[in-house]
């Protein structure tokens, strides 16, 4: 249904009632019932609801859904209709402040109440999002790009390639700084898969998200945004960089590198941790602190590139207790070219599986192996199971996060199918994905016993 | 459905947004399930406006500096909002009302019971006034007085702004002129006044004001101190001095006033107000004393006020205009099923006001205590003592009924004893732990004290008393006195049960005493 629509959400039998009473969407009604009498606006309804309620916005402010019966009778008594749009805010280029681009790949950015109607109101244009957080007019000039709009759940490899093209070409036209507004559940597969394709990077790419949809008072959102917008304009950072919430409060934001940083909680706002390291920097009352001394810096000349060379015949497979060989058979069967294992512990699969995994290596297929304990390494010298694994040719992963692993394969299978390029290119570090030692405070799971 | 109101179809869950913490996702949750229903009230249908089910906040216990403390036990327990319409006209009939709601719903056994469980919101308006709400009303006697002493406030405030009228007061005269006054009470003797780290003194002036923060707006409360309870409750400062007070009781000189009012510029028929705090605190609190004065011009603003037990309120907020409800994104709309509907009608309680009958036939209690009971809304307690314990019900409703009157008499604070306390003091009577007599003393150390039932019988030295006990008491009473025994016979029953009653009352029942006693005479007469 467009936007357009009048009765939006409602079908079937409601639908055909209130187009019988000639009313719409944001309509002042009168809904008579034998056994009562209900008055309010006419609001739009879930397309998931039945068809025999329409939704009323009592003068009280309640919704109620009101069961319409070929006995109802529906009265129009007036027309209130709904902003759906924010108030008009006039964008002028502001010289002296970095130009930002964001690129929007689906969910709302940012959206505003509207509290007479109740409606939610997502702010996307430059116009809208300094609507919603004025604060962002003061950081830098703000263009937006619309790239998809779609869940995270929902990216594809394909789309990877489709954003960094997008994030190359902002930049090459001379944007300072380039945020990338992404859903938060797969946002750390897509910071890895930027990481290995933008070559030669010389401004901050930064991913950002909420984990509290912009409709609810406790949203991350507006922090993470302004925090992305300081990051992206005034940082020194040339790389691929998640920026979201640090702690549960709204005291300041971590910068996490693309390639070891993890969504951790389903629902806290401080969800995205690095990982087996610390952070690059904080961002606090509008200042950016780093934390560390290792990432490429900000230049002001070069042409940004994309290695869009990806093959997504690649599987990422958790191994666990009573896993079955036939799992593996299937995958060879099916023609995929690579797959990724979250072993258990340093390394490790149940021995069931073995002999198809020998199998699979020598009919040509890239076998790594990375740990589902997420911190330290694979440590495959250590016990038979992972010498002989290593024997039969199991690429090991040093401490790559698995869906980091997983995004490195899909790339590197892109560019060869080669055994020995592959394991070359899978065991060395491209853009952070694999350090030469995790620190001892980058190991952060507390029980509720430390001293803090 | 026992309140006659149409139950919602469909049910949409709302949001309201909660910004001072005391809900921590920043919304409260609410959804309207019934509509147009009413209630009888001394022959008069009151209408219910909407019934609505949310979800309680949690309620804060201090606060220091920039830090609100809550206490979370209330936190997202469900509550029932009943809104009557605005047709209620005396402070009787208001707790009429409220005690007739509490009663019905106490009678369908599926609320909680107990202080605090039912709370009042009042909404108060005289004419030329304005809608005053007034929050977290937990006693329902506090009803009448709160809904009086609101009536005289507004009425005092619109005296107030009729006075300002008459002096000329017009809003431009009220400039937020912020001065500092630091320097003037620099080796100020008023303790009031003493400043301590970044502290500034501030003043402001408030032209033609002078007298009207004197004016009483509610029994021993004036208008400045209204003022001072907004400024706590935006700012947290303990309070504000004012032009009206008596200066020098603070420890404020003459000269000190003096100096004040020319640096102020302050002129005869104008007041003042002082505050001691940082200087961003202070310039707030400032801020808000200009504002309320402006306020004062237009009558009585729209507010939402705390009840205090003294029966006056206090600024909690602004009045929320109109309601900021919003749509829940995270709760599908719930669709009633008539089948429910159906069985919830079919399994309605009869209305409490109507079973008087119905308890005098099944418990055998006199038609004044069935009245009574259910008048004074006990009558849920007392089914459930006499149905659970099996205590005889006549028993139990003059325990209920007069016991506890007699000693609300004496001055013992019955309403601290709870519904559970009680209970179990029947509980322990059904098991003959203890004898009726001692349920009096009992109560009375229940609402003194707040401990257990077993440490107050253990305070009270009442122990049950065996039968061996018993006996051996008997017979030591019977053998110290044997000579009247043996000189009266059966006649020596009576002052020698009066003798063991003084040490057994409360321990164990009197008619077990006395088959002892009367035992114990014939064998020491016989022998």
């Amino acid at each position: 249904m467009s936007g357009d629509d009048q009765l939006k959400g409602y079908h079937g039998f409601a639908r055909k009632k209130l187009e019988g009473a000639g009313v719409k969407i944001w309509s002042i009604v009168r809904i008579i019932n034998p056994d009562a009498t209900y008055e309010g606006i006419l609001l739009p309804r879930s397309e998931l609801g039945d068809e025999e309620h329409v939704v009323l916005k009592l003068k009280t402010g309640y919704n109620v859904g009101v069961k319409i019966t070929e006995e109802t009778v529906i009265e129009e008594v007036g027309y209130s209709p709904g902003h759906y749009a924010l108030p008009e805010r006039k964008v002028e280029f502001k010289p002296g402040k970095p130009l930002v681009s964001l690129i929007g790949t689906g969910g709302t950015v940012a959206s505003r109440l509207d509290y007479r109607t109740g409606a939610v109101i997502p702010a996307f244009t430059p116009q809208e999002l300094f609507s919603a957080v004025p604060e962002l007019e003061e950081i830098c000039n703000l263009e937006t790009v619309s790239l998809f709009e779609i869940f995270s759940e929902d990216m594809q490899p394909e789309y990877w390639v489709q954003i960094a093209k997008k994030v190359a070409e902002e930049i090459n036209r001379g944007v300072d700084g380039v945020i990338v507004a992404h859903g938060t559940d797969t946002m750390h597969f897509t910071s890895a898969a930027l990481s290995f394709m933008l070559k030669d990077l010389t401004v901050p790419v930064v991913l950002v998200g909420s984990q509290r949809s912009s409709d609810r008072p406790s949203s991350d959102a507006a922090i993470n945004l302004i925090s992305s917008a300081i990051v992206a304009s005034r940082s020194d950072i040339a790389e691929v960089v998640v920026c979201m919430h640090g702690s549960s409060s709204d005291d300041y934001n971590l910068i996490h590198r693309g390639t070891r940083v993890r969504k951790m909680h389903t629902s806290r706002r401080d969800a995205f941790r690095t990982i087996g390291d610390i952070p690059l920097g904080v961002v606090a009352n509008g200042k950016i602190r780093m934390l560390r001394n290792d990432y490429k810096r900000r230049s002001d000349h070069g042409k940004v590139t994309v290695d869009s060379k990806i093959d997504p015949k690649v599987v990422l497979l958790y191994t666990y207790p009573g896993m079955q060989p036939d799992i593996i058979e299937h995958i060879v069967k099916t023609g995929y070219h690579g797959i990724v294992l979250a072993g258990t512990g340093l390394g490790h699969c149940p021995k069931t599986i073995i002999p198809q995994i020998e199998r699979a290596v020598k009919d040509g297929i890239a076998v790594a192996m990375t740990s589902q304990c997420l911190y330290g390494f694979v440590g495959m010298n250590v016990y038979e199971r992972g010498r002989d694994l290593l024997k039969i040719g199991v690429i090991p992963c040093g401490n790559m996060l698995p869906e980091t692993a997983y995004v490195k394969l899909v790339y590197v299978l892109g560019h060869t199918r080669d055994a020995d390029e592959v394991r070359e290119m899978m065991t060395s570090n491209m853009c952070g994905e694999i350090t030469s030692g995790e620190p001892y405070n980058a190991y952060l799971i507390l029980q509720g016993v430390e001293e803090s | 459905m026992l309140l006659k109101a149409n139950v919602v179809d469909e049910l949409h869950v709302c949001r309201k947004n909660y910004l001072d913490g005391s809900v921590p996702c920043g919304f409260q949750r609410t959804l309207i399930i019934g509509l147009n229903g009413s209630i009888p009230v001394n022959g008069k249908e009151v209408p219910i406006e909407t019934i609505c089910i949310e979800e309680d906040a949690a309620r804060k216990i201090r606060e220091e500096r920039n830090t609100v403390y809550y206490r979370l036990d209330r936190l997202g327990i469900p509550l029932v909002e009943i809104v009557t319409a605005p047709c209620i006209e005396t402070p009787e009939e208001l707790m009429e009302a409220a005690f007739r709601i509490g009663l019905l719903l106490r009678s369908t056994g599926k609320v909680r019971r107990g202080i605090g469980t039912i709370r009042q919101d009042v909404n108060v308006s005289v004419r030329d006034g304005a809608r005053v709400e007034i929050k977290g009303v937990q006693k329902l006697e506090w009803l009448p007085k709160l809904a009086r002493n609101e009536v005289i406030r507004q009425l005092s405030l619109i005296r107030i702004k009729d006075e300002l009228a008459r002096r000329g007061v017009r809003e431009e005269d009220l400039k937020l002129d912020v001065k500092d006054v630091t320097e003037v009470f620099r080796k100020t003797r008023s303790r009031l006044l003493k400043q301590r780290g970044d502290e500034r003194v501030l003043a402001v002036r408030l032209p033609k004001f002078s007298g009207i923060l004197g004016i009483e707006v509610q029994p021993g409360k004036r208008f400045g101190k209204e003022i001072a309870e907004k400024v706590h409750a935006v700012t947290g400062l303990a309070g504000i001095i004012h032009s009206d007070e008596n200066l020098e009781e603070y420890g404020i000189s003459a000269e000190e006033i003096s100096e004040l009012r020319l640096t102020l510029g302050v002129n005869e028929g104008d007041a003042f107000v002082l505050v001691k705090a940082p200087r961003e605190t202070g310039e707030r609190a400032l801020e808000i004393v200009v504002e309320r004065a402006r306020q004062s011009l237009r009558g009585v603003p729209n507010e939402t006020r705390r009840a205090l037990e003294n029966g006056n309120s206090e600024f909690l907020r602004e009045l929320h205009g109109g309601a900021r409800l919003y749509p829940d994104t995270d709760t599908p709309p719930i669709r009633l099923n008539p089948e429910l509907i159906d069985s919830v009608a079919r399994k309605l309680p009869e209305y409490p006001w109507n079973i008087k009958d119905k308890l005098v036939k099944e418990y055998g209690i006199s038609e004044e205590f069935a009245e009574k009971l259910i008048l004074e809304g006990k009558v849920f307690l007392f089914r459930e003592i006499v149905d659970e314990y099996r205590v005889d019900p006549v028993f139990v409703a003059s325990v209920l009924l007069q016991t506890l009157k007699a000693l609300e008499r004496e001055g013992v604070k019955v309403e601290e004893v709870t519904e559970e306390e009680l209970k179990e003091v029947f509980r322990q009577l059904s098991e003959n732990r203890i004898a009726k007599e001692a349920i009096e003393p009992l109560i009375a150390k229940l609402a003194e004290k707040r401990i257990s039932v077993e440490e107050a019988l253990k305070e009270l030295g009442i122990s049950p008393l065996s039968e061996r006990e018993l006996e051996e008491l008997v017979g030591s009473i019977v053998s110290e006195n044997i000579d009247i025994v043996k000189e009266r016979g059966e006649r020596a029953f009576s002052p020698l049960m009066g003798m063991i009653m003084k040490q057994v009352r409360g321990r164990i029942d009197g008619s077990k005493v006395a088959e002892v006693l009367k035992r114990k005479i014939r064998e020491g007469a016989g022998g």
